[in-house]
């Protein structure tokens, strides 16, 4: 490491996050490789370092025998305004060589209010930060993650989007690079020869025009780009890669601990859930190589704590089977399992009592809505009987707090549906009050949270306004005024920065040149409440003349052509229209395990799906 | 059942990861053997470790130690090894022994502060002499934060100051442990604002007792 580095290091908070050298990070020769690639994550190290699809696309390129995948983190205000002050470009944790010495630059987009950051990152790496001004080949700059499925607000900076699941887009897009940086070629043809790779989009390459009224007339491809992208689709769960190592790190981090997932789409279809539909179709992996790949990873980073991911735990179709598998190895290496988003009420009770999580941590219902009339519009199939059932029985066992979550501002939401959180709240108060053997002298504590909804491209939502931000405040106050008991807290999100996220979830290229100037403005970190700044970012959509509402407050027509249609990722649109509808009547739609819903994911894979194949 | 004292080193960028990094790292590091490790019986079974004297966040240590304890037939070379083999780069096992002091034991350690070629070594001797350098630290009473000056030399420190051909070495001892605890660190601190002396590097070479070096 450099002297003049570490000399900064101890002038900074949590050096640990900038020094790198955590057991399982891999350190190559540069000479042995042919490919450089350094996977930046737009946030900080405690949030960047627990995402687990960070660790399987690192695991996997460091995989190959040609290519060295490092790591890189947005420094925090202190470390930033060091760096800049020594003129200490954006470095990679494992060479700590400057990001411009990279072949590619690649960033996952977890959430929108990161798009300042991605900027913040080239500039700090002495970058320019559009797309057209970087004419070489190298450093290419990448992106992918959720937030690529509306990728046109990060159009003008990134060069190519990778669309879908990463595993093997990726593999193919290196062999592509190796083979023109052999050749010595230019940019444009490669970015042209990659558009023809399945999952992978090139912005620059299509033409976007709009009407008088500042809606999508048409997007039209240049040259050989095909005129609609599919996202990649990974098929076969069973055998794709899973790393056997994780970066382990020092300092604390959110999720500390080794994880796996279970599979991959979700059967609910809940209709504001964006994951929900664009990780569809469901995919499952076997008990036996969840337990096996698992165990590997335990022993190789020293993990006491296994955590199964996936969109919704129970969901699972072997779940008993696979735990049973778990623990035959889990409880002699005193290893905890966590199983986040499980439902607790169809569930094998003396397996339960066996996986920590479950012991340790608080109930939590995702309730959503506050009435059963909205949680149909929402097609969220839990019912209040549910939730007081579950209630009961948790305070029986001697639990006195319980979580709820619910969003505000939600399609055909009143202010009856705003009193049901309240309401629905107090009932939960109101059981443990009749829980006959209620721990004595205990109070119980019920804690309402409260988000904003923000309409998302590819869900039955996309058309619908979001609340305003006037709107958001008023229904706060009517849910603070509405709880009378002190025995429910509530917590609510800031309403400026949902309207931000939900202007830059359904924007389009224009909004480029708008998260350039706030990020000129000084905004960084957007999605951290002390760094957010509504005036600065209401002052740079003034700037460049454009009108937010006209993103999030305005009812789309079916027929208007979002920025978004030229992306496919497998749900047809006909099938989020059909769920609009429904949703209006708040008709609900069946779980696809009960009645497959046609939403058409299993077209980009084979016409599988594992939701369906069972029973 | 029986407790292993691990002596070790903390160098290069590991300086920078604070005392509970290292616990952690050290507490997954044995997880990653199988060196049959004694797990606590509570509610939450935890291996068993315990450190000698915590390291400042900033400073090498050349001679830390640690004890674990161990269940079964394992020999102290073996725990040595197995734990090497995992160990990342900047923390590495010197040796390993059954505990002879308890850690109470601890009155002094010795430290090496380096400090660049131009540093005045006259002037840093007369700073150490003169029986006052002082510091204001934080801490907590009764729950709440306090800032509380505190006089670093209050006990005139044995030292020696070489010349070297990259800078100037002080090789100092200060008293450590739980009684009465001179921060390194925060001696280096006030030496750079009150004084603009600035050492580059501190490292930690030895913990003392009032018999002689910590076994």
């Amino acid at each position: 490491m450099k002297k003049e580095l570490e000399k900064l290091l101890l002038s900074v908070q949590k050096p640990a996050a900038y020094a790198g050298g955590e057991p399982g990070s891999v350190i190559k020769a540069r000479e042995d490789v042919d490919l450089r690639f350094a996977f930046c994550f737009p946030d900080t190290y405690e949030i960047g370092m627990s995402h687990l699809g960070m660790k399987i696309l690192y695991s996997l390129i460091n995989s190959r025998k040609d290519a060295w995948c490092e790591r890189v983190f947005a420094p925090a205000d202190d470390m930033e305004s060091a760096m800049r002050e020594r003129q200490i470009p954006l470095y990679a944790l494992e060479s700590g060589d400057p990001l411009s010495d990279f072949d590619i630059i690649g960033f996952t987009l977890m959430y929108e209010l990161s798009y300042t950051n991605v900027l913040n990152m080239l500039d700090l790496a002495g970058l320019p930060v559009r797309a057209k001004d970087r004419p070489a080949l190298s450093p290419l700059i990448v992106a992918g993650g959720p937030c690529a499925c509306n990728a046109e607000p990060m159009a003008d900076f990134i060069d190519l989007f990778m669309l879908g699941d990463g595993e093997e887009v990726m593999m193919e897009l290196l062999d592509l690079y190796k083979a023109w940086k052999k050749k010595g070629g230019d940019k444009a043809s490669f970015l042209e020869a990659a558009s023809h790779i399945e999952g992978v989009y090139v912005p620059s390459l299509y033409d976007v025009s709009y009407h008088e009224d500042g809606t999508l007339r048409a997007v039209t491809p240049l040259k050989t780009a095909p005129p609609v992208v599919n996202k990649r689709n990974v098929s076969d769960l069973e055998h794709v890669f899973y790393p056997t190592d994780f970066v382990v790190p020092y300092t604390e981090v959110v999720f500390d601990r080794a994880v796996h997932e279970i599979f991959r789409g979700c059967v609910r279809g809940c209709r504001f859930c964006q994951a929900g539909f664009i990780y569809r179709p469901v995919r499952e992996k076997s008990p036996q190589t969840i337990s096996r790949q698992s165990r590997l990873l335990c022993e190789a980073t020293g993990y006491d704590e296994l955590s199964l991911c996936s969109l919704s735990s129970s969901d699972y179709s072997r779940l008993k089977e696979l735990l049973e598998e778990l623990l035959s190895w889990t409880e002699p290496m005193k290893i905890n399992i966590a199983l986040p988003s499980l439902r607790i009420d169809n569930f094998d009770r003396e397996l339960l009592e066996k996986l920590s999580s479950v012991r340790k941590s608080g109930l939590t219902f995702a309730a959503e809505a506050g009435t059963q009339r909205l949680r149909d519009v929402i097609n969220k199939n839990i019912t209040e009987e549910e939730i007081l059932r579950t209630s009961r029985s948790a305070f029986e066992g001697g639990r006195t707090a319980v979580k709820l979550y619910f969003m505000l501002g939600l399609p055909t939401e009143t202010e009856e549906d705003v009193r049901g959180i309240a309401a629905l709240a107090q009932k939960v108060v109101d059981e443990f009050y009749h829980n006959p053997n209620k721990p004595r002298g205990k109070s119980v504590q019920v804690s309402v949270s409260a988000s904003n909804f923000v309409p998302k491209p590819f869900t039955p939502f996309q058309w619908e306004p979001q609340a305003t931000e006037e709107e958001l405040i008023e229904k706060q106050k009517l849910l603070r005024e509405s709880i009378t008991t002190r025995k429910v807290q509530l917590s609510c999100h800031h309403p400026e920065i949902s309207a931000l996220e939900g202007v830059m979830a359904r924007g389009d290229r224009r909004l480029g040149q708008v998260i350039e100037q706030a990020w000129k403005n000084g905004c960084r970190f957007d999605s951290w409440e002390n760094h957010f700044s509504a005036g600065t970012w209401r002052d740079s959509f003034a700037q460049c003349g454009i009108s937010p509402a006209f993103y999030a407050n305005r009812r789309r027509a079916y027929d208007e052509i979002l920025p978004w249609d030229h992306l496919n990722y497998g749900i047809r649109k006909s099938f989020l229209q059909r769920e609009a509808e429904k949703a209006k009547n708040a008709e609900t739609t069946p779980q696809c395990r009960v009645r497959c819903a046609g939403c058409g994911a299993d077209s980009l894979n084979g016409g599988h799906c594992d939701a369906r194949r069972k029973d | 059942m029986r407790d292993v004292r691990i002596k070790f080193s903390k160098t290069g960028r590991l300086r920078f990861i604070s005392h509970l990094d290292l616990s952690r790292t050290m507490l997954r590091a044995l997880r990653r053997t199988d060196i049959p490790i004694w797990y606590t019986e509570g509610f939450n079974p935890h291996p068993y470790a315990a450190f000698a004297l915590p390291l400042p966040l900033g400073a090498e240590s050349e001679n830390d130690g640690m004890d674990i304890r161990v269940t079964g037939d394992i020999k102290n070379a073996a725990v040595m090894e197995k734990l090497n083999a995992v160990l990342p780069e900047g923390l590495h096992v010197t040796e390993c022994y059954n505990p002879i002091d308890k850690f109470g034991a601890i009155t002094a350690a010795e430290y090496l502060f380096f400090f660049e070629k131009e540093t005045d070594g006259d002037q840093l001797a007369s700073i150490l002499q003169s029986g006052s350098l002082l510091c204001e630290k934080s801490g907590k009473a009764h729950g709440r934060k306090v800032i509380k000056t505190v006089n670093l030399l209050e006990k005139i420190p044995s030292y020696t100051l070489t010349k070297q051909d990259d800078g100037l070495l002080l090789r100092i001892t200060l008293p450590a442990g739980s009684k009465n605890n001179v921060n390194p660190m925060l001696l280096a601190q006030a030496l750079e604002r009150q004084h603009g002396i600035a050492a580059f590097l501190i490292r930690r070479v030895q913990l003392l007792t009032d018999h002689g070096i910590f076994k």
